[in-house]
């Protein structure tokens, strides 16, 4: 009788313990994709705020060129503007794309290319660019780990119970198009 | 084989504690054998007739609890400040935040800090001519990621983030947390051993001296031997593992192959340090048989795999092949001097000693040196002209090889015709001290004047370039 009243109690009581375990690795999960989110945010502000200056560079040369420079700076107050993740990834490709045309059409320009200003924004640039693309690396397998936690058993009952939601991923183009490797047989 | 950044953080603390157990037992040993002999003396010097047991609990016990209290205290002092102390060791410096390639350098150090989702990663530069790059370590979670000079010079942008790729992996996955202690644990004995290889090397009568310091040299080479052995928990599979995070990173297997390719290729030196500190670097710096082979014996004893099979791997990845490599490498584009000297414009008012007017600062070779306009002489510190040395961006105008071919026929009469005395000709722009003209080297007989207080050098025209243009030459002669 007595070894059957403590199973009774000892059961529930560990039982709830593993609960709080899975709760708190799932808000620990949870903290981790935020903290990334905001690494990703320190180095897209980082690159809003290089492009003026680098626009600024590019007016002396490129006088021609009035359209590239208002669409990039264009595309600059809509990505700093937006919040969602969604319209995020949107504004930031568009202003990926918008930069690629500037630096396309900065090639005709020699002595813009050579000045020095611009050889350090550049070197900014690709070291900013990099920053955000190893940032979202890194968000996306915190993402990806927190999704396969809340959709596996048993944490998918915790998180059904306590609304825990999945998060999506961010997905951007490179601004530098890497060249796909040469398969040769 | 776990390949992002959150998957391979710390799994490896557990053989951080077996190095822990490894010198306790190490000093147990030492300290029993010792124990023996010592009882043993005793005991034919008293001539007791019963003769008590070898071992007793209460002696190992004993002996035990004072090995402990060795290792304990051996642990303490090698791992303290130990990153603070295998920087001076290798004299590396913070990066000038003015130097070009320096610059480069802390961003690409920074970006990866970004890609093991924040970790602090502070940059260093070796001052060598060498081609290296280490990663260290420590429980503060403290990390420093180093590279050489003569790396710096060599590599390009995308090359260079594939090898600090490379040493963040190192440092995010805790392998350079084992590699720092295990060499800071064992890098004192191998100091002296160096120490007294010297030693003995120098004493030529055998005496009572020489007997002893054979005595020590048996000793550490024992010691050394161990060294090697702990070299077993460092498994070279560390090497490909961090090689496959840093393609997963750079996307660029290419980059990374090319740049083990050049480092493999030329003199990996750091200077004189300990042999136990191999295992921080991308690539060992002495020449070492056991590292290029296979096989069980190397596989155990040898810190990293050979460079041929870590190259195979990397090209399989970019389904490309080592020729395809090779003549994929080029050398860097050489630019005029007047096209490669940049302003920096906020100067120091530093006045030039040969015509009294302003030096305006500039990059030269991406190095912060201070220049005149007017006569074309240049005002650098000590610490900067070996840069420049180094780094190869500039080509020569033909005089510049005319006026080499006449420094070197001609030093030797300027000696002869007895300049050998302390000559002082011109005031120091900085201190406004006397400067001293004399040879730059004697593997560079160009004349220069120097400042010995502050440590600055003032060329006049050309002959920084005709320093590099020597410099570059006895290279070219070397690899030939």
């Amino acid at each position: 009788m007595k070894v059957f009243l403590i199973v009774l109690i000892a059961v529930p009581v560990l039982f709830l313990l593993w609960f709080a375990f899975l709760y708190n690795l799932l808000i620990q999960l949870r903290f981790r994709v935020r903290n990334a989110w905001a690494q990703i945010d320190v180095q897209l502000k980082r690159r809003h705020d290089l492009i003026p200056n680098l626009v600024e560079v590019a007016k002396g040369y490129m006088k021609y060129e009035s359209q590239t420079l208002e669409n990039v700076i264009k595309a600059r107050t809509q990505a700093t503007q937006a919040t969602l993740i969604k319209d995020k990834e949107q504004a930031e490709n568009f202003l990926t794309s918008t930069l690629r045309t500037l630096f396309a059409v900065a090639e005709r320009y020699p002595d813009l290319k050579a000045n020095q200003n611009m050889l350090k924004l550049q070197e900014e640039l690709t070291s900013t660019e990099n920053k955000i693309s190893f940032a979202r690396q890194y968000y996306n397998d915190e993402v990806t780990r927190y999704n396969t936690t809340i959709n596996s058993v048993p944490t998918n009952m915790i998180a059904s119970i306590f609304n825990f939601k999945p998060e999506e991923l961010f997905e951007l183009k490179d601004l530098a198009q890497r060249e796909p490797p040469k398969v040769s047989f | 084989m776990p390949y992002s950044f959150i998957e391979i953080e710390r799994k490896k603390n557990w053989l951080i504690v077996l190095v822990f157990i490894f010198l306790v037992l190490l000093y147990f040993l030492i300290a029993e054998a010792l124990w023996l002999i010592i009882k043993f003396f005793f005991l034919l010097e008293a001539r007791v007739f019963e003769v008590p047991p070898i071992f007793s609990i209460k002696e190992l016990t004993y002996v035990f609890l004072i090995s402990l209290i060795i290792a304990v205290f051996h642990w303490y002092l090698s791992t303290k400040d130990m990153l603070n102390r295998i920087l001076e060791l290798l004299c590396a410096v913070e990066p000038d935040p003015k130097d070009t390639y320096h610059h480069i350098f802390k961003n690409i150090v920074e970006e990866v800090s970004v890609a093991t989702g924040g970790k602090k990663i502070r940059p260093y530069v070796i001052p060598t001519a060498g081609l290296n790059a280490f990663a260290i370590s420590d429980f503060k979670r403290d990390a420093v990621i180093g590279i050489t000079e003569g790396l710096l010079a060599r590599l390009n942008r995308s090359q260079l983030e594939g090898v600090i790729g490379h040493e963040a992996a190192h440092i995010a996955s805790g392998d350079s947390l084992l590699a720092t202690v295990s060499s800071s644990l064992f890098g004192i004995y191998s100091g002296l051993l160096e120490v007294v290889k010297r030693g003995i090397s120098h004493t030529r009568r055998a005496s009572r001296g020489t007997a002893l310091l054979l005595l020590i040299f048996i000793v550490l080479s024992i010691s050394q031997f161990i060294n090697l052995l702990l070299n077993m928990f460092l498994s070279r599979q560390k090497e490909h593992r961090a090689d496959a995070v840093s393609v997963r990173l750079t996307r660029n297997p290419i980059s990374l192959a090319e740049a083990l390719y050049i480092i493999s290729r030329s003199w990996r030196g750091v200077g004189q340090i300990p042999d136990s500190l191999a295992p921080i670097f991308i690539m060992s710096p002495d020449l070492n048989r056991l590292e290029e082979s296979e096989g069980l014996f190397s596989n155990l004893f040898s810190t990293h795999p050979p460079t041929e099979v870590r190259l195979k791997i990397l090209l399989d990845m970019a389904h490309s092949d080592i020729s395809t490599l090779k003549s994929g490498i080029r050398n860097k584009q050489k630019i005029l001097i007047e096209d490669g000297l940049i302003e920096i414009k906020e100067a120091q008012r530093f006045l030039c000693p040969q015509c009294n007017q302003p030096l305006g600062e500039i990059l030269y070779e991406g190095a912060p040196v201070f220049r005149c306009h007017f006569c074309g002489g240049v005002f650098a510190n000590r610490d900067v002209v070996p840069r420049i040395i180094i780094r190869e961006d500039f080509a020569f105008n033909p005089s510049i090889e005319r006026l080499a071919e006449i420094v070197l026929k001609t030093y030797s009469q300027g000696i002869k015709a007895g300049n050998f005395k302390v000559v002082y000709k011109l005031d120091c722009p900085k201190c406004k001290g006397k400067m001293v003209r004399g040879f730059f080297s004697y593997g560079y007989p160009i004349e220069v004047d120097s400042c010995q207080s502050c440590q600055y050098v003032w060329f006049d025209k050309d002959e920084l370039e005709t320093l590099q243009f020597l410099s570059e030459r006895f290279k070219l002669k070397r690899d030939e």
